[in-house]
C-alpha cells in the first residue's frame, strides 16, 4: 500500500478467517479479512450487526472463547507477534498492555462488586512490578485523566454509583491504563445517549493523539465514523467489501453497499415527505454463505457473475481497495448493455 | 445500611406473624378434634376438657391467647401427652435434628461447591459428568427410596457381612448416638442437598463466566486463575448463598422423612406424630418453630448479601 514505506504498520491482518462451531453448523463469521493499522492512525470498521466487526476485533486479542470460535486461516501480526499462533502466556502479556479494548456496554463491562479504582489498578499491577499503593495512585491519576471529577473519591466507589457515561470513562481508563500501542473501541458510544457520545469520542481521540496510539474504531454509525477515522473499512457478511481513506469512502465510494450505507444516513434539511433510503433485504445466513458476492441478493446492480463467483479485491490506488464485479473491465460492457452505467453514480455519496 | 437491616427484620417479623396466624386458623379448620377418638366421651367430660384447653372460648379469643403465649415462647401443651409442653418437647428433640442436619451439611456444602465449581470451570470434563450424574440422581430419587435402597444393601446385606467377618455392623439402620449410626442418614439427607448445591453453583458460575465484565477481565491480560478467583467466584456467591439459607433451614427441619425411617427422635418425628393424632398444639408448635428457623435463615442470608454485594449497601444509602 501507498503509506507502507512511510509508516510501519503496528497491526497487519491478512486473510483472516474465523468460524464458530455451533449446534446448527459452522458459522463463518469472518471470511477473509485483511487490513492494517499504523501508530497514530484510526481505522474505522463499519458494518451492520453480524457483519463480523466485533469478531474480527476480538480475534486480535483472542477474546473469543475457543471453542466455539476457531481461527481457520490467516494471520494477525500485532507488534511483531503472530497472534493466531500465540500461546496463553504471550496473549496475557499482550492483553491490557500492548492492546486495550473498550467495550460496547458500559453498564455490564465492569465488575459490579469491585471498586472502580481496583479494577484499574488491577491491570496496572498485572503488567508492572510496582507496589499496590503506587498502582492505586496511578489508578486515581487515570480516573482523573479520563475526566472524572473527584478522582480520589470516585476510585473508591463501585460501578453502580457511576452514570453510564462515567462508567464508559472508567472502562476507557481500564483499557488505557498501561498506554497500549493499539486501542480497540468496539462501538464505545452505542449504548450512550447522544450528548455523552460526543464527549466519549472526544476523550478517546485526545488520548489517542497524546499517546500516538493506533486505534480500531468499530461502529455501525457512519456519522460517528466521520469524526474519528483516518481510514474506513466497510464490512459485510464477514468480509471487507471496501476500504480506503475516510475522504475517499465518503466522497467517492465505489461499492454499492457502501453507497447504500451512505445514502441511508439521514441528512439535516432532508425533505421529510421522502422516505429515508433503506437497503432492501437482510444480510445472508453465515452458516451457508452465498457462493458469489454476499451482497448480490440485495444489490441493485447485481449481475450474473455476482451470484457465481466472489469478486476479487481491486486496488484503486492510494489504499482504496474494493471487492466488486462492477470494477471488472468486462462489467462495463454488461452495464452498457443493460443501460445503467456502473460508474455514473459515483457522485451520489459525495452529495452529503 | 441500618435501614436495610431494619427493613429485612420487619419483613421477617411480618412473615412470622402471617405464618402463626395461618397455621392457627388452618388447624381449627381441620375436621374433628383430638378428643374424637377411640372412646366416646360424655358431654360433661368433654366440656371439662374443652374448658381446660380453652377450646370452649370463641376462636378469636383462642387466637389472641395463643399469640400471647407464642410471644412468650410458650407453644402450649400437647393435647395427647397431657402435661408435656410443646416447647419442652421441641427443645428436647431439636438437638438430634440439628446434629443430623449439621453433619449432612458439613458433607454436602463443601463437596457440592467443589464439584459445582470444577464442573463449571471444566465444562464437558469428568467433573462435569460427575456433577450431571449426581444432580440427576439427587433430583430424581426421593430420599425415602434412596434410604430404603441403602438400608437394604449397606445396612442389611453389607452390614451382616461385616458382622460375620469383622464382628460389627458397618451401617446400623436405626437409632442415633454412635458415629456409625450417623453415616447413612447424614449421607442421604445430604445427597439431595448436594445435588441442589452442585446445580446452583455450576449454573451460577457459568452465568457469571458469560458476563461482559469477565471478558473485560480477560482483556486485562489476567490469567484464568485470577479471573476465577477475583471476578467469577465472588459474583457467583450471591445465588449460592440464597439457596444455602433455606437449605440449611430445611435440612434442620425437613429431615422428618429421614428421622422417621432411621428412627431418630428429632423434631420432624414430633411433627408427623402431631399431624397423625390431630395434636393441634404439637403441629402448630413445630410448624412455627420451623418457620422461625427458615425466616431466621433468610434473614441471615440477607445480612450476608450485604457483605458480599456492595451494591445492596449502596442502594440503601441512596434511598436513606
Amino acid at each position: 500500500m501507498a503509506d507502507d514505506t512511510s509508516k510501519k504498520p503496528l497491526l497487519v491482518v491478512k486473510d483472516l478467517q474465523v468460524s464458530f462451531d455451533t449446534a446448527s453448523g459452522e458459522v463463518q463469521a469472518v471470511r477473509g479479512v485483511s487490513f492494517h493499522v499504523s501508530p497514530g492512525e484510526t481505522l474505522a470498521l463499519v458494518g451492520e450487526s453480524g457483519s463480523g466487526k466485533s469478531v474480527t476485533a476480538q480475534t486480535i486479542m483472542r477474546l473469543n472463547p475457543e471453542p466455539p470460535a476457531r481461527i481457520k486461516a490467516g494471520s494477525v501480526m500485532l507488534d511483531g507477534v503472530e497472534v493466531t499462533k500465540a500461546d496463553d502466556k504471550t496473549m496475557q502479556d499482550l492483553r491490557g498492555k500492548t492492546v486495550g479494548m473498550v467495550f460496547q456496554d458500559p453498564m455490564t463491562a465492569m465488575n459490579p462488586t469491585m471498586r472502580v479504582g481496583r479494577q484499574i489498578d488491577e491491570v496496572v499491577l498485572e503488567h508492572n512490578k510496582i507496589a499496590n499503593s503506587e498502582a492505586w495512585e496511578r489508578a486515581v491519576r487515570i480516573i482523573d485523566a479520563v475526566r472524572i471529577p473527584n478522582a480520589a473519591d470516585r476510585a473508591r466507589q463501585y460501578p453502580s454509583q457511576f452514570s453510564g457515561g462515567m462508567r464508559q470513562r472508567g472502562v476507557i481508563g481500564i483499557s488505557i491504563a498501561n498506554v497500549p500501542k493499539l486501542l480497540i473501541a468496539d462501538e464505545p458510544t452505542t449504548a450512550l445517549d447522544v450528548t455523552i457520545q460526543a464527549q466519549i469520542i472526544d476523550l478517546l481521540l485526545s488520548i489517542q493523539k497524546e499517546e500516538r496510539m493506533a486505534m480500531i474504531f468499530i461502529t455501525h454509525d457512519l456519522g460517528v465514523t466521520a469524526q474519528v477515522a483516518h481510514r474506513i473499512a466497510v464490512m459485510y457478511a464477514g468480509r471487507i467489501v471496501e476500504q480506503g481513506d475516510a475522504h475517499t469512502i465518503y466522497h467517492h465510494p465505489v461499492h454499492p453497499y457502501t453507497k447504500g450505507l451512505l445514502k441511508s444516513v439521514p441528512k439535516p434539511g432532508q425533505d421529510r415527505s421522502v422516505d429515508l433510503y433503506a437497503i432492501e433485504g437482510a444480510p445472508p445466513n453465515l452458516i451457508d454463505p452465498p457462493k458469489g458476492c454476499a451482497f448480490s441478493p440485495r444489490c441493485e446492480k447485481c449481475m450474473r457473475i455476482c451470484k457465481e463467483l466472489q469478486p476479487p479485491a481491486t486496488d484503486l490506488g492510494h489504499g482504496h481497495v474494493c471487492s466488486c464485479w462492477l470494477l471488472d473491465p468486462r462489467a462495463k460492457a454488461v452495464a452498457d448493455a443493460v443501460g445503467a452505467g456502473a460508474g455514473t453514480s459515483s457522485e451520489e455519496g459525495g452529495a452529503r | 445500611m441500618l435501614k436495610y437491616i431494619a427493613k429485612r427484620f420487619g419483613y421477617s417479623i411480618l412473615t412470622l406473624w402471617v405464618l402463626i396466624t395461618v397455621t392457627f386458623f388452618l388447624m381449627h379448620l381441620l375436621p374433628g378434634d383430638p378428643f374424637v377418638g377411640d372412646k366416646p366421651l360424655s358431654d360433661s367430660v368433654k366440656a371439662a376438657i374443652y374448658a381446660r384447653y380453652g377450646l370452649d372460648q370463641p376462636v378469636y379469643i383462642q387466637y389472641l391467647r395463643y399469640m400471647q403465649n407464642v410471644l412468650h415462647g410458650d407453644l402450649g401443651s400437647s393435647l395427647i401427652y397431657s402435661g408435656q409442653s410443646v416447647t419442652n418437647m421441641i427443645s428436647a428433640a431439636f438437638p438430634y435434628s440439628a446434629d443430623l442436619a449439621l453433619r449432612s451439611l458439613t458433607f454436602a456444602i463443601p463437596t457440592g461447591m467443589l464439584i459445582g465449581i470444577m464442573a463449571a470451570l471444566h465444562r464437558g470434563g469428568p467433573w462435569d459428568t460427575t456433577a450431571l450424574v449426581i444432580t440427576a440422581l439427587g433430583v430424581s430419587i426421593p430420599s425415602f427410596v434412596l434410604a430404603s435402597i441403602l438400608q437394604y444393601y449397606l445396612g442389611v446385606v453389607f452390614s451382616s457381612w461385616t458382622l460375620a467377618n469383622w464382628g460389627f455392623r458397618a451401617f446400623p439402620i436405626s437409632g442415633w448416638g454412635t458415629p456409625q449410626q450417623a453415616i447413612l442418614p447424614c449421607f442421604i439427607l445430604g445427597f439431595s442437598n448436594l445435588a441442589e448445591i452442585i446445580r446452583m453453583t455450576r449454573s451460577s458460575l457459568l452465568e457469571v463466566s458469560g458476563q461482559d465484565y469477565i471478558r473485560t477481565a480477560k482483556a486485562k491480560g489476567l490469567s484464568e486463575r485470577k479471573i476465577v478467583w477475583r471476578h467469577i467466584l465472588r459474583n457467583s456467591l450471591c445465588p449460592i448463598i440464597t439457596i444455602l439459607g433455606p437449605l440449611i433451614a430445611s435440612c434442620l427441619t425437613g429431615s422428618f422423612i429421614i428421622e422417621s425411617i432411621f428412627n431418630i427422635p428429632g423434631v420432624g418425628k414430633f411433627m408427623i406424630m402431631g399431624v397423625e393424632t390431630s395434636d393441634y398444639m404439637v403441629t402448630a408448635g413445630s410448624t412455627i418453630f420451623y418457620g422461625v428457623l427458615i425466616v431466621g435463615a433468610n434473614f441471615i442470608v440477607d445480612m450476608l448479601y450485604m457483605v458480599i454485594d456492595p451494591n445492596i449497601r449502596l442502594y440503601d444509602d441512596k434511598e436513606a
